[in-house]
């Protein structure tokens, strides 16, 4: 008797890869050992111990459990459930969790499915093989400042900040950003998760020579001799400028997590936080950081982002907004349905540059990347991805809509 | 964050909300009513928000037991206003009040023209307090991202930073010029060039200028970039000129010397092996494997260069290098060896058998 699952709609383990978020699963007899009726399985963590863990849903809405029985047809027939990580048992490395089937009568195990629960997690509590394996990534995106790295540091020029900054859609925005770059990051090394910079919290481990470089007071950040960002380059050349203005061991002066939730429980109070933290994050530093056109030449940028992007998915989980027809949840719908934000890019059916390619004012006169990085995991956003496509990124309300990633501290 | 994390975050959130009201109120008194902000924040029993310890020196704890739901009173948005315009205007509060009120309610006008206006002008006048202007700078760094109003008064930014460049306080000159470098203002570019020269008093040290020029740098930099990376004696500068020419394929025979320089520091020697392999990667191939295989030459430099080839060389020319591949694996294997150079040679090898 044999059995096949397959997850995210795949057959191969490039679909292996859950956030917290419900996953479609499909579970099948290949080979029914000449049963006559339905077999029943039961379907678990291999191991309980370690690793990544995973719950498992008969339907949505339904609760999770940390095991599920079914019957499979006989003649072969697709059973859908739907699979999750449990929070907040995320995995450290590929293929550390897996699901086990059994057949519920014999205790046979049927099938083993490595897969990893893949998590965006705090970058100063990393593990030193999850840091490597991020930096690699990081290391191979820039490829010497040419290619696909280039055009994600061309998409945050001051030329084109009113497509991101100052706007209502300074959010949706830098999470579609953070999502490109994450799912290019993925495309070298599908393991990798965008961690992030939680800067209301000393980091001495990120501000480390063995991972986002070591300050010596003059600008220069200091890497281990094999430390792959040695070599980092951008269109000011081989160089990263970057100067806290705290030490390693202490955090920057800006709104902590709570003060940045307590900004309000709608969306347009909330926004608020692109001041405080996220500009005085950026301004903690003289260098690169300090300024929108030349933040992306550093490869902080995208862990200050992601933390920006965490404390939006957490307000989210604190008041309950991931429904994108509730103005509370974003309160510029536009068209004729209600409130619209007069700078086009900012409304929840507004397409946004440069996933959207348009050229035309008044959008800048160019759109570099192309289409949004795909991910074999989810199909949305899709290639040119709406402000509202943003807005329910675990599936909470649709499971099509998850984005396909998951932060440690912000549960489904 | 099960429910009940959200109701503890609640509670949270309602102990920030009272905290900053409680601040606001120490605020209003201190910048309105000429009280100390220490009294204030004492009589009013508030505790100090992080972002004001480094001002004030207090570090009071967080008020417990504050009842869920508390909200922020309706006119915040509007106090807030109105203790920036008195922190901007009022010159007879002390210096320390009014910079603590603009780190806390500066926000509050990112989109005013006036308030800007103002904001700018306090940054850039002599006779107010270095404590505040250096905050005024700070709030203007910060709007830089936040602001729509600010983004259209680009000329006004510019000339109010190039009143900077002359300013007394080196925060407030270094940061000026720093901001001018990135908007690449032609007129810091040459105050930072004449100073680099020695015809003119330096805004900053030589280092700081030239990693400041680097964020635009023209054809007519190059020369003094090279003759201070072949001359100078200050090592700061010397490095930061190199790190300047890694886009400068110009100075890959200046670049390749250094590396291979036995009487150069590592420091210097690795930043010429960056700039190298950017401006001329198959001549710092060359000059890496040279490096890497001399038993003579200094194992941090040889540990870095190591790591490199592995990284960016050819896997398949590399596979095809029997003397350096027959040197890494002695690393590899050598228990004694210098480990950084032992874990380069490692991981080299993992990365040439993996290939391409």
């Amino acid at each position: 008797m044999k059995t096949a699952l397959a997850l995210n709609g795949g057959t191969t383990a490039t679909t292996n890869y859950l956030t917290w978020s419900p996953s479609p699963c499909e579970v099948r007899l290949v080979e029914n050992g000449g049963a006559g009726g339905p077999v029943t399985v039961r379907l678990r963590n291999q191991r309980t111990d370690v690793g990544g863990q995973v719950v498992f849903y008969a339907q949505l809405p339904g609760e999770p459990a940390d095991e599920l029985e079914i019957d499979l047809p006989a003649d072969g027939g697709a059973v859908e459930i739907y699979v999750g990580g449990k929070y907040p048992h995320a995995s450290i490395a590929d293929g550390d969790a897996a699901i086990e089937m059994v057949q519920s009568a014999s205790g046979a195990v049927l099938s083993v499915t490595p897969l990893m629960v893949r998590i965006r997690k705090d970058a100063n509590l990393l593990t030193p093989g999850e840091r490597l394996r991020f930096l690699e990534a990081l290391g191979k995106l820039n490829n010497k400042g040419q290619g696909r790295f280039n055009e994600l540091r061309d998409m945050h020029r001051a030329s084109v900040e009113d497509e991101a900054h100052g706007h209502p859609g300074f959010l949706p925005w830098h999470r579609a950003y953070m999502m490109d770059f994450e799912r290019e990051l993925q495309a070298i090394d599908a393991s990798v998760a965008l961690p992030y910079w939680r800067f209301e919290r000393p980091a001495p481990n990120l501000f480390h020579r063995d991972f986002m470089g070591e300050p010596d007071g003059t600008g220069t950040p200091r890497f281990s001799l094999t430390n792959p960002l040695q070599y980092w380059k951008t269109d000011n050349g081989a160089r990263i400028v970057r100067e806290p203005y705290f030490r390693p061991n202490e955090a920057p002066q800006l709104a902590d997590e709570v003060q940045t939730m307590a900004y309000g429980d709608e969306f347009e109070l909330f926004r608020q936080l692109e001041g405080d933290p996220h500009g005085y994050a950026h301004t903690s530093f003289d260098g690169d950081l300090g300024a929108p056109d030349t933040a992306p030449m550093d490869p902080l940028f995208f862990l200050l982002h992601n933390n920006i992007d965490r404390l939006w998915a957490k307000w989210q989980y604190q008041e309950k907004r991931w429904d994108a027809s509730d103005l509370r949840s974003y309160p510029y719908p536009g068209g004729a349905s209600g409130p619209k934000w007069p700078r086009i890019g900012h409304n929840l059916s507004d397409t946004m540059w440069p996933w959207n390619g348009a050229t035309a004012a008044p959008r800048p006169n160019d759109a570099p990347g192309g289409a949004l990085a795909s991910s074999p995991v989810v199909a949305a956003p899709g290639p040119s991805p709406r402000v509202g496509d943003m807005i329910d990124y675990q599936g909470r309300l649709n499971p099509a809509h998850r984005l396909g990633f998951d932060y440690d501290d912000v549960r489904f | 964050m099960s429910d009940d994390d959200r109701k503890d975050m609640e509670r949270r959130i309602a102990g920030a909300r009272q905290q900053r009201l409680a601040t606001l109120s120490a605020l209003e008194g201190a910048v309105g009513g000429g009280k100390s902000l220490d009294d204030m924040l004492k009589k009013t029993g508030a505790a100090v928000l992080g972002k004001l310890d480094h001002v004030i020196g207090l570090d009071a704890p967080v008020p417990k037991n504050v009842p869920a739901g508390g909200g922020a009173a309706p006119d915040v948005a509007g106090r807030e206003r109105a203790i920036t315009e008195r922190a901007l205007t009022s010159s007879e509060a002390p210096a320390e009040a009014r910079a603590a009120a603009l780190r806390v309610t500066g926000h509050s006008i990112n989109e005013s023209e006036e308030g800007i206006d103002r904001l700018l002008a306090v940054m850039a006048d002599a006779g107010e307090p270095t404590q505040l202007r250096r905050e005024a700078l700070r709030t203007v760094r910060q709007f830089r991202f936040s602001s729509r109003t600010l983004r259209d008064k680009r000329p006004e930014l510019v000339a109010a930073l190039r009143t900077l460049l002359d300013d007394p306080d080196l925060e407030l000159r270094s940061t000026g010029a720093e901001m001018l470098a990135k908007e690449k203002d032609e007129e810091v570019q040459r105050r930072l060039l004449s100073g680099l020269a020695g015809e003119s008093e330096p805004i900053v040290d030589a280092a700081r200028a030239i990693q400041l020029l680097g964020y635009d740098v023209h054809a007519e930099h190059l020369p003094l970039l090279h003759e201070i990376v072949d001359r100078s004696e200050d090592v700061r500068a010397r490095e930061e000129a190199i790190r300047v020419l890694s886009s400068d394929p110009s100075a890959a025979g200046l670049l390749a010397d250094i590396l291979r320089d036995g009487r150069e520091s590592t420091v210097i020697r690795s930043a010429a092996a960056v700039a190298l392999q950017n401006v001329a990667p198959l001549e710092f191939e060359r000059h890496a494997r040279a490096i890497a295989v001399d038993e003579g030459d200094d194992a941090e430099l040889r540990a870095m260069l190591i790591a490199a080839l592995g990284r960016f060389a050819n896997p398949a020319s590399l596979l095809e290098d029997t003397e350096l591949n027959q040197r890494v694996e002695r690393i590899a294997g050598d228990e004694g060896a210098h480990s950084e150079l032992r874990e380069a040679a490692r991981g080299y090898q993992t990365r040439v058998a993996r290939g391409p």
